[in-house]
């Protein structure tokens, strides 16, 4: 390596980054101005909307009979600006510009009753302060008569009960701080790492520069080391603003006596252990991110990759930062939830040295492998020949067409013929959808496409590593799909009765396991895999790029079901397998994983979407993954 | 500059790419050429003809899957760093960093090419006054005309004094004045005694400029000579006409 060259590089990447006014904003101005805006920003509207509400006239109506009522909460408002007339009023009096509250006393037992509409800001706002007075006096009367009975103030309480926070100040704001810091240092690192990543290496090759740069007496592994350094500085000195922007605000909140900012203080020292995380963590994000981009031919194709990205790192982050979850050392070798959960130990001042060491020392390794990648990035003997000249041949969309309108007509036919069949007869209906009618419509669609049946199912040459590669993804999809099924219920949660409904007609539980894998697992994923990920995939991969083939075939599969709830977490599972069956030429792992997948939500049913927040579940997840892209890792053309 | 004998030498050059759902495809098959210093030869073809794939060969970005090539006496597979000091080369559809201004595009690439920095702001001054770069040296390229970029882009293939120069395509996208701008610099780079090799399917610009011609057509030379020697060849006066009486014997 010629330090001198990766500097030079490295030079013009960070002068070009700086001249960005995009990279500027993502990377400078939104992590310097986010706290501010967050602190003062919120706390202001809020004291202004309160005053202002505070400062209002409310006008209370007394009912008849209520005299004794005005005549003891009239001296308790004293201060507010209220306006009591007393009279016959109801509910529709209530309004803006009427009366806002209605006190009557209704007798046995004796009830004070406010009347309000909570619709009515300003009746709201009175029902609060009479609700407010009313407290007093029933305190005041209880107390009074207590005393009148001769008893000691409060018989009814055995003891006294007072909290005090031992914590200091810092610590506590620390552990406030610790579950939002680590998420938003993630953000920064990644919005302002993206532009300079996408900057160096998807626009350069966009611009047609790369191809200039190539050919200069420079090494590709110096060119890719500078720009890799680029994007590093970009995303550690962004998110180094974003941390001095926060400790600023942190101090002037406290001087200023902010009332929510103001117990919030960061601790030398978690400044420091903050620093230590975060230079592996952003080494290692900025290396995904020049993999994505360098993949990617135009800067919007990038960050089509990028928004994956950004998710896929979230979600270890997310899982790391939930209550209840301990960094112990095994946790600590996630990478990315590793370093997020030592953060925020470190920020609470309650971590360990060993786990933080390890999560430290892991994130290096890890950021270390992905380096070493960086060289191979801008391999011109790839990246031009993915330019080759073999596109704008008539017809083209021609082939994308006839395999959407096949696809079309299949999902016709299922719903005709297959959905009847099945309403009869669970089981050898959906035997006969399945062999009847899927299996088929495969070979339809891929003569439909044109697509010769052996390119579209790609079962020869058969390779047995593609098995274990597709079994190896197993835990990773049951993952995604619980992930994505946990995500859904937050805004569309599944009717028990469905889930339930759905069981009973599947016959789960009286089945034979081994009938019910063959039912259940084995033959969609045969069926299903040689009608989506074989016929439809390949067909309009014809004339469509990988990532809109591999969508819009997930989107048919995932409709495919006829199912509201099953609808995104099968178009994730889709994605995966799409990408897996371009990437090893071959349906096999497809088939093996689909029917490992079904068989592991059909045996251990809602147990994976528990498993799917146990970190250990995560990490096997996250190693089968690994081994599986490796396995089919794409054999380099001689 | 000028090298004696063959600047650039081609023999059998052969390139495959491979893709896994279409097969191989050749697209480049068995070419040969020389071009000496102070000589124009221009590839000519139809596009797909492996105009571009040829020249990346030669400017050492693709290897070949078999045959030899050599700039200025460098190997382009062994001594692909001595072939690229040796070489000016321009792309097809070349850009310019948008950020940096011509000044500062012209020194970057004068320090990849290890160029000692006086010298560097010497050639800088020198190039951005023989292609009427001054007034606009100091603008960021993103601001500049297509025609304004195409000059900075030729200048800075000039920027290490190469032997050689290889240009795909040079004139796309220039309007007339452009054009008739780049075949001037071309003619007098040649009478500077360096060797050009040029790629273009405009076959008035082929006319014009060079000293010999080399026609591709699906990776293979159907003919190479001066336009005088294929006009006997073939019995057609008009280089349109030459090309189709060589496709249609093939």
């Amino acid at each position: 390596m010629n330090g001198a060259d990766v500097a030079l590089v490295f030079r013009r990447e960070a002068l070009e980054i700086l001249r960005d006014r995009r990279t500027l904003l993502a990377g400078v101005l939104l992590p310097v101005l986010l706290y501010p805006l967050l602190f003062f920003g919120t706390e202001r509207v809020r004291r202004a909307a309160k005053r202002s509400l505070e400062g209002r006239e409310v006008a209370i109506a007394f009912s008849p009979g209520a005299e004794e009522a005005r005549a003891a909460i009239e001296p308790r408002l004293e201060g507010r600006v209220c306006r009591l007339v007393s009279g016959s009023f109801d509910d529709a009096d209530v309004s803006e510009g009427g009366v806002h509250a209605i006190v009557e006393v209704r007798p046995d037992p004796r009830t004070v009753v406010v009347r309000f509409r909570s619709n009515v800001e300003l009746s709201a706002e009175a029902a609060s302060r009479v609700s407010g007075a009313v407290e007093e006096w029933r305190e005041e009367e209880r107390l009074s008569r207590l005393a009148g009975a001769g008893l000691v103030p409060d018989p009814g309480a055995p003891f006294g009960f007072v909290s005090l926070d031992a914590a200091p100040p810092e610590r506590a704001g620390g552990a406030l701080l610790g579950r939002l810091l680590p998420l938003v240092l993630i953000t920064v690192v990644i919005s302002a790492g993206s532009f300079a990543a996408l900057d160096a290496f998807a626009g350069e090759r966009e611009r047609g520069t790369l191809e200039t740069l190539l050919v200069h007496p420079v090494s590709s592994v110096d060119l890719a080391t500078g720009k890799y350094l680029a994007i590093l500085a970009t995303a550690l000195g962004s998110s180094l603003l974003n941390l001095a922007s926060l400790s600023a605000t942190l101090l002037l909140a406290g001087g200023l006596g902010g009332e929510r900012a103001g117990n919030l203080r960061l601790a030398p020292g978690s400044i420091a252990g903050a620093l230590l995380l975060l230079v592996p963590t952003a080494a290692l994000l900025a290396g995904l991110l020049a993999e994505v981009s360098a993949r990617a031919r135009s800067f919007r194709e990038g960050q089509n990759y990028i928004l994956p990205l950004v998710l896929a790192s979230m979600i270890p982050g997310i899982a790391a930062l939930l209550p209840g979850v301990v960094l112990d050392p095994f946790l600590a070798l996630l990478p990315i939830a590793g370093p997020a959960l030592a953060l925020r130990e470190v920020l609470k001042g309650s971590a360990a040295t060993l786990p933080v060491a390890i999560a430290v020392a892991s994130t290096f390794v890890y950021a270390g492998l992905l380096v070493r990648r960086v060289g191979g990035l801008l391999d011109a003997e790839r990246i031009l020949r993915e330019e080759a000249p073999e596109r704008a041949t008539p017809g083209a969309g021609l082939h994308a067409r006839s395999t959407l309108v096949a696809t079309g007509g299949t999902f016709l036919v299922v719903f005709a013929l297959g959905f009847p069949a099945q309403a009869r007869d669970p089981i050898g209906g959906l035997l006969a959808t399945l062999f009847g009618i899927v299996l088929p419509a495969a070979f339809l669609v891929a003569r439909a496409a044109r697509v010769r049946p052996g390119e579209a199912f790609g079962f020869l040459p058969f390779r047995p590593s593609h098995l274990l590669a597709g079994a190896s993804l197993v835990p990773a999809a049951s993952l995604l799909s619980a992930f994505v099924l946990a995500f859904q219920q937050s805004f569309l949660p599944v009717p028990e009765a469905l889930a339930k409904e759905m069981a009973e007609k599947l016959q789960i539980g009286t089945l034979p396991t081994l009938v019910a894998f063959l039912l259940y697992a084995a033959s969609p994923g045969v069926c299903e895999e040689m009608l989506f990920r074989g016929a439809v995939l390949r067909g309009l991969r014809r004339d469509l790029p990988r990532f809109r083939a591999v969508l819009l075939s997930s989107v048919l599969f995932a409709a495919f079901h006829f199912s509201f709830y099953r609808f995104f977490p099968q178009a994730a599972l889709g994605v995966l397998l799409g990408f897996l069956t371009l990437r090893a030429g071959s349906l096999w792992p497809a088939i093996v994983l689909h029917a490992g997948h079904n068989a592991l939500v059909l045996f251990a049913g809602d147990e994976v979407a528990i498993l799917a927040f146990d970190p250990r579940f995560l990490l096997a997840a996250a190693l089968g993954a690994a081994a599986a892209f490796w396995i089919v890792r794409r054999p380099r053309p001689r | 500059m000028s090298v004696d004998g063959a600047a650039v030498r081609v023999e059998g050059l052969v390139k495959v790419f491979a893709d896994r759902h279409r097969g191989t495809f050749r697209a480049v098959d068995g070419v040969s050429f020389e071009c000496k210093g102070g000589e124009v030869l221009g590839l000519l073809g139809p596009n797909g003809a492996g105009k571009t794939t040829t020249l990346r060969i030669l400017s050492t970005v693709l290897l070949p899957t078999e045959g030899k090539a050599t700039i200025a006496g460098h190997d382009c597979v062994k001594d692909p760093v001595g072939v690229r000091g040796s070489l000016g080369f321009l792309s097809a559809n070349t850009g310019l960093y948008p950020r940096l201004t011509p000044r500062e595009t012209l020194a970057f690439f004068g320090r990849l090419h290890h160029l000692p920095e006086e010298l560097i702001e010497a050639r800088v001054e020198e190039l951005l006054d023989l292609f009427d770069l001054k007034d606009i040296a100091g603008r960021r390229c993103e601001k500049l005309s297509t025609g304004q970029r195409q000059r900075v882009s030729l200048a800075r293939t000039l920027v290490h004094d190469p032997p050689v120069l290889i240009l795909d395509e040079p004139t796309t996208g220039l309007d007339i004045l452009g054009t008739s701008a780049a075949m001037a610099f071309l003619q007098e780079k040649r009478a500077e005694g360096r060797a050009i090799l040029f790629s273009t399917h405009v076959m008035p610009e082929a006319e014009k400029l060079c000293d010999r011609i080399a026609i591709l057509h699906r990776g293979r030379i159907l003919a190479t000579g001066t336009l005088e020697g294929l006009r006997v060849q073939t019995g057609r006066r008009y280089l349109e006409d030459i090309f189709h009486v060589l496709l249609a014997s093939t």
